[in-house]
């Protein structure tokens, strides 16, 4: 790796102002992904700013009116065993079981995973599913972003060099009946979501939808919510058709790319065949609540 | 026969150290002053460098030295053609191919270093298939071919380093007299050993100017002999010592770094470490190599096999390293173990410009077993004959002979098929989408030379001096355990030397399932000669017949006068101090015979091979036809090992070699990108881990080998030979689907249900050019 | 280039050390320290053999800046066995074959250590999804998920 300087900052407050003074310095918090690129060579920042020794970034808090807040440094560890999102947005919980390997769920992050923007990480879909809203911080003040708003493109996002990530929100869901799913389909289990699709599904006490969410993983260059799931099930009695229209319409909006895991056009019957069980999936946890 | 320490799994004799961290691997050793090397690589796959300016890099504070091929002597080194140069002379022919070393006071400045030396290259055509490179107006990758010491009569032509051939009977009248002829393409790809630990050495000059180098290796002398032939040296002034070697797979046999860190160590007259990256193994080391065959066979209609016939080429990258060893000794097990009359069975070995394959478990086996086996379930389903049947029927039994002539007296192979479908339940019911393959493997486990020294210690302890050399293993384990059967003594009472050149006496590798077989009977042999001399040495001291004594707990004595004896502590003092001089047994062991009826053969680069060694494995698979994704359900794998002296090693060998059958099978593959590797890392070349694999049942079938110690043969390498055609030929029976393309990827499977199969136009381009 | 001064807590005894920020855990305790028992083999966080406890939880070393430990304590496979006294983890791994070279065993055994303080009787299902960060290429992992059953049993 290349020298850098390294900073603990004791607030929040502290830390926007490293990073607004050191325009090439970075954050570092669960360092799976930035320590590789560390020591690939890929960055070289002037300074690290260790986010970890801001305290309060690692609550999980639900309450019936802003839902779930989730600070930006709970390890995926804590996302995983967490009780309110075991109970809340199990789909959340169900994602992080899935990311790499158990020493990175105890180290990565869940604002890395989503800051780091790479279209195949397995929470930003999850998340967008749920219509989370991300809560940035600096020393301007503080922004709301919703999380499809978020991403740009591979690696990219919308945070300013100052900002830090410090909070996801996820609103409570209009009823209990509720049934979320993320699959992916990897070469190795666990291994880097070649496709990965999170679908979540609300229904009312008739059995009628009354909220759908689903995004894509790895087909594109950023996470990829299908915005017309909700036109096809919202107010309806989900049946196979309705799911398989919200699959082919998954399969026409994705983009995938070809790379030494799969060809484009493999990902894209995947995401076909992935979207279609997905949805599945959740419809049978929603109609069992 | 009862036996005191054979077919007892004992703890191995490595194990303590293993797991309480104190195992020193290469990595883990230092010494003062010593330098961190590291090397430039090229960048094209073929070209000529016109300049190499390394005198910005020289001038960085902390750089020692900088070499090039100008700063060395002009050797070349390789087990079979001598055409591989240190560091590249006058152009490059692969992608990662060593051009400059630098050696450095630490890591970060060696790697600064590497990035100021200039290197100016003139781009040559380029050519990466083996079948493109064959043809007559391919780039010639090695112009002076003709002019390489070969150490075998090898049969050259353009980019073919290597051709061999072997006939029996006659072909033409074999596939007359058959009443249905099979015949397909098949591709095989380069396939990664991965052990865990990264290849590295340490190379230092002590002040007498004899090199030493440390090195993660399997082959001690394999390493003395390639620094000393590439760099000119004396092997009397080169000692290679290995410490503890986190695995090989074949891929530690040939040197990697060793020779450019002798060269930097004498330069510099410091200790230089050099360790690869896991991206220079993935870029630069030996791994498997990729194969095209195309094979044929005809059979009677009651399924009995006739005539064969195979075209083998191996794709063997840059340089030759064991490519015409691995074509050779794939092709001398093509024709299986079956009784079949009429065969020809041909192997190329092809220059390319990537990086070179060299050997690796199986050793051609693997790609041309693929073929084989999947032709007769072709042949199988076509007759409509069980695949299980079609095998026994045809199968080797003792009295039959090998490819070469050799009478098989040792043939366990029917017993390996009849457990191993017995253990995925071949005739049980099967679900939808699930189906049950099966595959024959024939290898062997005796080839070239080891020699031992068993020495018996001036306090009766026993000092074992072996070449081989434990990569993991159990060899250790196990020549020990002969030790202490043929003397009696615990093993805690026997030390074991091997890893030394300086200290233990001449062996090949550890490689080709090898140790058991031939390192055992040398160790067996040494032992009973130490045996013979302290009951010489008893008798005469005893002042008895020498026939009147016998062995037990450590004491000779005479058997129906007990109480008249010595101890072997007693016997080793009179040795040292009175009379006779120190016990050493000894063996030279060389495989020798049954040699070759080699009328048949041409091309060949080996002596004689013995100690053949069976095996059938059979999978139950599960195709998910959506994801095109297949699951090994179930498996067994069964091993005709001759006498297990170590039941649980045994095991280990076949899981071992099972998982990585399955990782060559499904899912690894070194991917180029024209000449470069688009994957060299384990983020992106997926090796099997532990919730992916299938509980293995590991037979062990026992047709004792009387030419083996205690009936043993080996095993090291066939448990992943027979694993990729009993998936394909499980997904034949599961979906109706021939997979014909390593690896056996969801993708390609989903492709093959739609009817889109990759074809290797193997006719069209065979008959044009050659 | 300036130094840190940090203390790390590695298997119960406290060592003090001048760290350049962008060292690695994996380095310190191989080159500072001389704990030779963690190991490198990939260094991008892939393979595992760099696998410690911190806090009693797998990390990868490889990736853990040893600035960023902060107080939290570190067990290493030197760690493990009491006063010379192997942990059973360790001696069903030697009963039961689940060593072969041994590159992967320290790291494999502390991750087994995470799973079994976890839960004392995991399924085998657990026992591989507590293993999936810890390649293994000699044993094919049978007879290390059998190592760790065997252990649970103690």
């Amino acid at each position: 790796m290349r020298y850098f300087e390294y900073v603990e900052p004791k607030t929040l407050d502290e830390a926007c102002q490293f990073l607004n003074t050191y325009e090439e310095a970075k954050i570092l918090a669960g360092g799976v992904s930035l320590v590789v690129l560390l020591k690939n060579r890929l960055i070289t920042p002037s300074h690290l700013v260790n986010l970890k020794t801001v305290p309060g970034l690692n609550k999980i808090e639900w309450d019936d009116r802003a839902g779930l807040r989730i600070g930006s440094l709970n390890r995926h560890r804590n996302i995983i065993d967490s009780a309110p999102i075991k109970k809340h947005f199990p789909i959340l919980s169900e994602a992080a079981s899935k990311i790499a390997t158990p020493s990175i769920r105890n180290m990565g992050t869940v604002g890395g995973n989503i800051c780091h923007a790479e279209p195949s990480a397995d929470l930003p879909p999850a998340l967008m599913a749920g219509n989370a809203t991300l809560r940035a911080v600096s020393s301007k003040g503080e922004r709301k972003i919703p999380i499809e708003l978020f991403f740009t493109d591979y690696y990219e996002n919308v945070l300013n060099q100052d900002e830090v990530l410090v909070e996801i929100q996820i609103p409570p869901f209009p009823s209990q009946r509720l049934g979320g799913t993320y699959i992916k389909l990897d070469k190795v289990t666990n291994s880097i979501a070649i496709v990965g699709v999170a679908s979540v599904i609300c229904l009312d006490d008739q059995g009628v939808c009354n909220f759908a969410g689903l995004c894509l993983g790895g087909v594109a260059s950023t996470p990829l919510k299908v915005e017309r799931v909700k036109e096809i099930f919202l107010g309806e009695k989900i049946k196979e058709t309705h799911m398989e229209q919200a699959a082919k319409e998954a399969q026409t909006i994705s983009n995938p790319l070809t790379n030494v895991y799969a060809t484009a056009e493999y990902r894209k019957e995947m995401v076909y065949v992935l979207t279609r069980k997905a949805l599945q999936e959740s419809l049978k946890k929603a109609q069992a609540m | 026969m009862e036996y005191q320490y054979i077919g007892r799994s004992i703890p191995k004799v490595d194990s303590t150290e293993k797991v309480n961290g104190t195992a020193l691997y290469i990595n883990d050793l230092s010494f003062p002053n010593m330098l961190w090397g590291k090397v430039l690589r090229s960048i094209y796959p073929h070209a000529e460098i016109v300049r190499i300016d390394k005198s910005k890099a020289e001038r960085l504070p902390g750089v020692k030295t900088i070499i090039t091929a100008q700063d060395i002597p002009d050797g070349r080194y390789g087990p079979f053609i001598k055409d591989e140069p240190v560091l590249a002379r006058g152009k490059v022919r692969y992608i990662g191919e060593p051009v400059a070393a630098v050696a450095a006071i630490d890591r970060e400045i060696a790697e600064e270093a590497l990035q100021l030396i200039e290197v100016e290259y003139d781009e040559l055509p380029s050519v990466f298939d083996p079948l493109e490179a064959m043809k007559p107006d391919a780039p010639l990758i090695h112009e002076d071919l003709s002019s390489y010491l070969c150490v075998f009569p090898a049969i050259q032509k353009g980019n073919v380093c290597s051709h061999t051939t072997f006939m029996e009977g006659d072909i033409q009248r074999g596939f007359k007299e058959a009443e249905v002829i099979v015949e397909d393409t098949f591709k095989t790809h380069m396939h990664h050993q991965s052990y865990m630990e990264p290849s590295g050495a340490i190379a230092k000059v002590d002040p007498s100017g004899k090199i030493i180098i440390y090195s993660s290796t399997q082959a001690v002398f394999v390493t003395q002999s390639r620094v000393s032939e590439s760099l000119k040296i004396p092997m009397s002034k080169i000692r290679v010592i290995a410490p503890t070697v986190g695995g090989g797979f074949g891929g530690k046999i040939e040197t990697n770094v060793q020779p450019i860190c002798a060269a930097l160590a004498q330069k510099t007259s410091l200790p230089v470490k050099i360790i690869l990256t896991r991206e220079e193994e993935f870029t630069a080391g030996r791994p498997r190599h990729p194969s095209i065959v195309w094979g044929r066979l005809g059979v009677k209609k009651d399924g009995t096999f006739v005539a064969k016939q195979m075209i083998n080429v191996f794709d063997t990258g840059a340089y030759a390293d064991d490519g015409p060893g691995v074509t050779g000794f794939g092709s001398l097990m093509a024709r299986g173990p079956y009784r079949v009359p009429h065969f020809k069975i041909e192997g190329y070995c092809v220059y390319t410009n990537k990086v070179k394959p060299g050997a690796f478990r199986g050793f051609g086996n693997p790609q041309t077993t693929f073929a084989s086996e999947s032709l007769i379930d072709i042949a199988a389903k076509q007759l409509h004959i069980d695949p299980l049947e079609i095998r026994l029927k045809n199968a080797l039994i003792p009295g039959d002979r090998s490819v070469g002539g050799q009478t098989l007296y040792s043939v366990g192979i029917k017993e390996c098929l009849e457990k191993a479908a017995q253990g995925v339940g071949w005739k049980e019911k099967k679900e939808k989408n699930r189906g049950r393959g099966i595959a024959s493997i024939n290898h062997t486990s005796g080839l070239l030379t080891v020699s031992a020294l068993v020495r018996i210690n001036e306090d009766g302890t026993i000092s074992l001096h072996v070449g081989a050399m434990d990569i993991g293993q159990g060899s250790d384990t196990i020549l020990t355990q002969i030790v202490a059967e043929e003397l009696g003594v615990p093993i805690e009472e026997i030390n074991l030397i091997s890893r030394d050149t300086d200290a233990a006496p001449y062996t090949w590798a550890t490689s080709a399932s090898r140790l058991t077989y031939t390192g055992g009977n040398a160790v067996r042999m040494a032992a009973i000669d130490a045996r013979e001399q302290l009951l010489d040495l008893a008798a005469q001291q005893l002042d008895e017949n020498k026939d009147d004594l016998i062995i037990k707990n450590k004491r000779v004595f005479v058997k129906f006068s007990p109480e008249k004896g010595l101890t072997f502590h007693q016997l080793g003092a009179i040795s040292c101090w009175v009379t006779g001089g120190q016990i050493i047994g000894k063996s030279s062991f060389m495989v020798e015979k049954p040699a070759f009826d080699r009328s048949g053969f041409s091309g060949f680069p080996f002596g004689t091979m013995t100690g053949y060694i069976f095996g059938a494995q059979a999978v139950e698979v599960e195709v998910d036809v959506e994801t095109g994704k297949v699951k090994v359900i179930q498996c067994a794998s069964a091993h005709d090992v001759g006498h297990a002296i170590h039941p649980q090693n045994v095991e280990g060998q076949i899981e071992g070699g099972f998982v990585q059958g399955l990782g060559y099978a499904l899912s690894e593959e070194i991917v180029f990108d024209g000449g470069k590797v688009i994957n060299p890392s384990f983020a992106d070349y997926k090796i099997p881990i532990a919730p992916d694999i299938p509980l293995i049942a590991s037979i062990i079938v026992e047709a004792h080998d009387e030419t083996g110690p205690y009936g043993a043969k080996g095993l090291g390498e066939p448990g992943l030979v027979g694993v990729a055609p009993a998936i394909a030929n499980a997904i034949l029976d599961a979906i109706g689907i021939r997979m014909k393309d390593l690896p056996i990827t969801p993708e390609k499977v989903r492709d093959a249900l739609k009817g889109k199969q990759v074809t290797i136009p193997w006719k069209e381009i065979w008959m044009k050019n050659y | 280039m300036l130094k840190r001064e940090i203390q790390l807590d590695i298997n119960g005894n406290v060592y003090s050390l001048s760290v350049l920020p962008q060292r690695t855990l994996l380095e310190v305790l191989r080159e500072d320290i001389g704990l030779t028992g963690t190991k490198e083999g990939c260094s991008e966080g892939e393979c595992g053999v760099c696998t410690v406890l911190l806090d009693g939880l797998p990390v990868r070393s490889c990736l853990l800046l040893a600035i960023d430990v902060r107080g939290g304590k570190i067990m290493t496979i030197e760690g493990l066995s009491q006063k010379g006294d192997l942990h059973p983890l360790q001696k069903a791994f030697i009963e039961h074959g689940a060593i072969q070279c041994g590159f992967c065993t320290p790291g494999m055994i502390l991750s087994a250590k995470a799973i079994l303080d976890q839960n004392p009787l995991p399924s085998e299902e657990e026992i591989r999804g507590g293993l999936s960060g810890n390649l293994c290429r000699c044993t094919g992992y049978v007879k290390i998920i059998k190592a760790v059953q065997a252990a649970a049993q103690r």
